[in-house]
């Protein structure tokens, strides 16, 4: 078996020999402290793989599932830009082949194939707590992709985004039974005849309808629509926009107006696929801006934010250090004397909602937020 | 140390007990990079194919009261204990050889309280160098150490080995920036040394844990002098003819009482290979990067001082830019390219050895050590197995400085003959340093790697510090062999 890993050795080989450069940006790393997570040591142990001097084994295995919650922070330090989570997803690829991955990675490809999300929730649920209105039509050649978070854990910004569409008077369409997971969480994994399984579905109903724009309210479908698609073979011919990027335009064309403006000092955490991975830093902050009265800049933002560390199911694997990644952020949105933190992330804006943060602190997506400033 | 199953899981719930099963590591896997790190000589043990030492415990406190009650319980069990901080150790200083409690202090990482009064922070042992530099930038602040490992060592880590960063010409060593600290003794009791700036009231506690790389005892938190942060902090680029006129130069710039933040004169082979590949500086001869930091009027007057001294001495000012993009480009040559991975992969794939031998003299001696290390090293080495030696000098004072010298070997001798070889490199290079008076190390300790010639640099003051050693730990437990000291382990 021609591993995965050896397509990208040179990339493994200059991580594996470096200094540590980027250890204590890790976003694991730096909540763990376990220097065998850092990037540079699971690199050297998969150079080690690829010198064939260590084996893929379930102990490997687990180490490079834990290993990395694909927020390339380790990437805005590093002087050569090394794509860490690049070569995390290779082993993972190499791993899902040789059939090591852990049982809970198992569970979770095993939830999003039966019931196309990662939660192991009923598909019939995805759209129960989505408003419906006239706007949404099938004919409409706009579609708002929902995501899985946004349908099971945050409707509210789910609805947060119809009403949006709505109020710029926007037809769109909802692909309701037709929605599964956009499948980056099982890419990302290494858990790639699902992933693409995802994308031939929603890219085939997608094109299929002809749309020309798609809106999603999920950075990670942003991303793998707009950047992994085209890779897998299933471009979706139209453009994808994030609703950070979609409610610019909207402003910019005078289709929406704020009437109200956000009272207390606002913050904005940049997610790390909307931010990195995507590079729409400034699209959120002119949202924003237009509708708070203060903002503030926490002071690792743009490509330096840290990590809510919800992304591509890592806090569905690993609940405990997620939930002390995300401690990070409200301890720097406290630092700043921030009274709301807005996201751009559903994922993100659950677990800063469900972690203990200052009771003075209201966190929102950038949808619920712009829907109570219009 | 060899434990069988039953004690080795006795020890296990123990620690457990103290620590949580959670915080405790004992996967083969995470066991062996934990000894191999970025180590040359684990890593070539490992390209070979032969057995890493490994710890039997790797143990994460989040508290000095849990470090206290393991090292009880390792004093009981004669169980080896090495406080471990950020695995950038190239000195062997954290190898288990003797297996036991790898102790990680890096969860002990709050930074407590920074004093705007007195200029002083107060932090726990496991702060990372770049987040307690960052926290304090944020306040107006700076430690003034920004050393190589500066994204990935903790301050207990630079405590333990003497530590220097690159500004150290002016802000200090690691043994000039703490004022005070706390340490768990290896039979557990906690002590504290007062953080005054100056006292009368005997030999200095503090030091004997600055330097003790683990063998004394655990420390567990500092405090640290802190700096505003300067006005204005700048750099420049001068070329001498030779290396000798750019030693003169920094020396008369030390003996003026001119302080630079940062000089670093390189000698005729490192100016035409690394600074040239590194920083696009094209210039035969020595070059210098010198800065100034401070308020502007004095950078001014330093600088102004410093680059007449400079041209007495035949130095050409370069100006501003070949020094700025230098700051700017500092860690640049820790990471690996495409271009420089092929010597990466030989050198850490058990090909090929290289090292850094540092060493600190009075300036009677310290271009007749560089000069010595490198006629022997080529003579003796170089031309034998294809390789190359150059230094620069980094750390000055009034009364010395610092050569770091490095050297790299392409075509030396496969299985256990590279190993020999690199201690053979090590032996022939430190003799020279104590030879004309000078020390092992300067910055990086002394580790496994040196322990051996310790008592070469002591005499008869090595039996001083083994009485210490005796007195303060007095099964052995702490990081046996470190320093030269108990290597025959617990």
């Amino acid at each position: 078996m021609r591993m995965h890993i050896s397509e990208i050795a040179e990339k493994i080989a200059i991580c594996a020999n470096c200094f540590f450069m980027c250890k204590d940006m890790c976003t694991v790393y730096a909540q763990t402290k376990v220097d065998s997570l850092s990037p540079s040591m699971h690199e050297y142990l998969l150079w080690l793989i690829l010198e064939g001097r260590e084996k893929y084994s379930e102990e490997v295995a687990k180490t490079i599932y834990r290993t990395c919650c694909s927020c390339l922070l380790c990437q805005s330090s590093c002087a050569t830009r090394q794509d860490v989570p690049e070569k995390v997803r290779a082993a993972r690829t190499d791993i899902a082949d040789l059939d090591l991955t852990p049982r809970p990675v198992k569970d979770l490809d095993t939830s999003t194939r039966e019931s196309h999300n990662p939660f192991r929730e009923p598909h019939e649920k995805r759209f129960r707590e989505i408003t419906q209105t006239s706007h949404q039509k099938q004919s409409a050649k706009t579609l708002y992709f929902v995501g899985c978070t946004a349908a099971y854990h945050q409707p509210e910004i789910a609805n947060a985004v119809i009403t949006i569409l709505e109020k710029a008077g926007a037809d769109f369409a909802l692909m309701k039974s037709e929605e599964w997971c956009c499948g980056l969480p099982l890419f990302e994994l290494g858990l790639r005849e699902t992933a693409l399984s995802l994308a031939q579905h929603n890219s085939q109903f997608i094109r299929n309808a002809g749309y020309n724009a798609v809106v999603t309210s999920c950075p990670e479908c942003c991303y793998m629509f707009r950047n992994v698609y085209p890779t897998l073979g299933f471009p979706l011919d139209a453009e994808i926009y994030h609703i950070s990027e979609y409610a610019r335009l909207l402003l910019e064309n005078g289709r929406l107006t704020p009437r109200k403006r956000l009272l207390g000092r606002v913050t904005y955490h940049d997610p790390c696929y909307l931010g990195r991975h995507c590079r729409v830093y400034e699209d959120p902050r002119t949202v924003i801006k237009q509708i708070a009265d203060s903002f503030v800049e926490m002071r690792w933002n743009r490509d330096k934010a840290y990590c809510g560390g919800s992304g591509v199911g890592y806090s569905i694997l690993y609940p405990e250090t997620a939930s002390k990644i995300a401690s990070r952020v409200l301890e720097e949105s406290e630092k700043v004397g921030a009274e709301i933190l807005i996201t751009a992330c559903p994922t993100c804006k659950s677990r800063f909602s469900q972690h203990q943060h200052p009771e003075n602190l209201r966190v929102y997506d950038i949808a619920e937020a712009l829907m109570h400033a219009l | 140390m060899k434990r069988d199953k039953p004690h080795s899981l006795l020890i296990h719930s123990k620690l457990a007990d103290i620590v949580g099963d959670q915080n405790i590591i004992t996967g083969e896997l995470e066991r062996t990079m934990y000894a191999v790190g970025r180590s040359w000589l684990a890593r070539t043990w490992m390209a070979q194919g032969l057995p890493v030492p490994k710890a039997d415990f790797i143990v994460q406190p989040e508290t000095e009261e849990q470090i206290s009650q393991i090292l009880v319980l390792a004093n009981k069990e004669r169980i080896p204990v090495i406080p471990f901080g950020g695995l950038s150790s190239g000195m062997g200083g954290t190898l288990p050889l003797h297996g036991g409690i790898l102790l990680d202090i890096k969860r002990l990482d709050r930074i407590k309280e920074v004093s705007d009064r007195s200029l002083t922070v107060r932090a726990e042992a496991g702060v990372n160098c770049w987040t307690l530099e960052d926290e304090l930038n944020r306040r107006g602040y700076t430690s003034g150490h920004l050393p190589a490992s500066f994204f990935c060592s903790c301050i207990g880590g630079f405590i333990a080995c003497r530590g220097a960063g690159r500004l150290s010409t002016k802000y200090g060593k690691m043994e000039d920036m703490v004022l005070g600290l706390r340490a768990v003794l290896p039979t557990g009791e906690v002590v504290e040394t007062r953080p005054v700036p100056g006292h009368a009231t005997g030999p200095d506690l503090k030091q004997l844990f600055i330097g003790s790389e683990g063998s004394l005892g655990v420390v567990t938190e500092a405090v640290l002098r802190i700096h505003t942060l300067p006005e204005e902090r700048r750099f420049r680029g001068v070329v001498f003819p030779d290396l000798h006129a750019g030693l003169e130069a920094m020396r008369k710039i030390m003996r003026a009482s001119i302080v630079p933040c940062l000089a670093r004169l390189y000698d005729e082979e490192e100016t035409k290979t690394k600074v040239k590949d590194a920083w696009g500086v094209k210039e035969e001869g020595s070059f210098l990067v010198i800065g100034f930091d401070g308020p502007s009027k004095f950078v001014d007057l330093e600088e102004s001082t410093a680059l007449d001294i400079c041209g007495k001495e035949g130095g050409r000012d370069l100006g501003r830019e070949p020094g700025e993009y230098w700051w700017e480009h500092k860690y640049d040559d820790y990471y690996p390219t495409s271009k420089s991975l092929k010597e990466y992969r030989a050198l850490l794939g058990g090909r090929q050895v290289g090292a850094t031998t540092d060493t600190c003299a009075s300036y009677e001696e310290i271009e007749s050590i560089y000069l010595e290390m490198k006629e022997t090293f080529m003579r003796e080495f170089g031309d034998k197995y294809r390789g190359w030696f150059y230094g620069h000098f980094s750390h000055w004072y009034k009364s010395g400085a610092m050569l770091y010298p490095r050297w790299h070997l392409y075509e030396p001798p496969g299985g256990t003959g590279l190993v020999k070889l690199y201690w053979r490199v090590w032996a022939t290079l430190v003799r020279i340093a104590l030879k004309h008076g000078g020390v092992l190390n300067h910055h990086h300790g002394v580790g496994q790697i040196l322990g051996e010639y310790m008592p070469e640099q002591y005499g008869a003051g090595f039996e001083v510090l083994r009485r210490i050693k005796k007195a303060i730990d007095p099964n052995g437990v702490m990081s046996p062999g470190v320093l030269g000291l108990n290597k025959e382990g617990t």
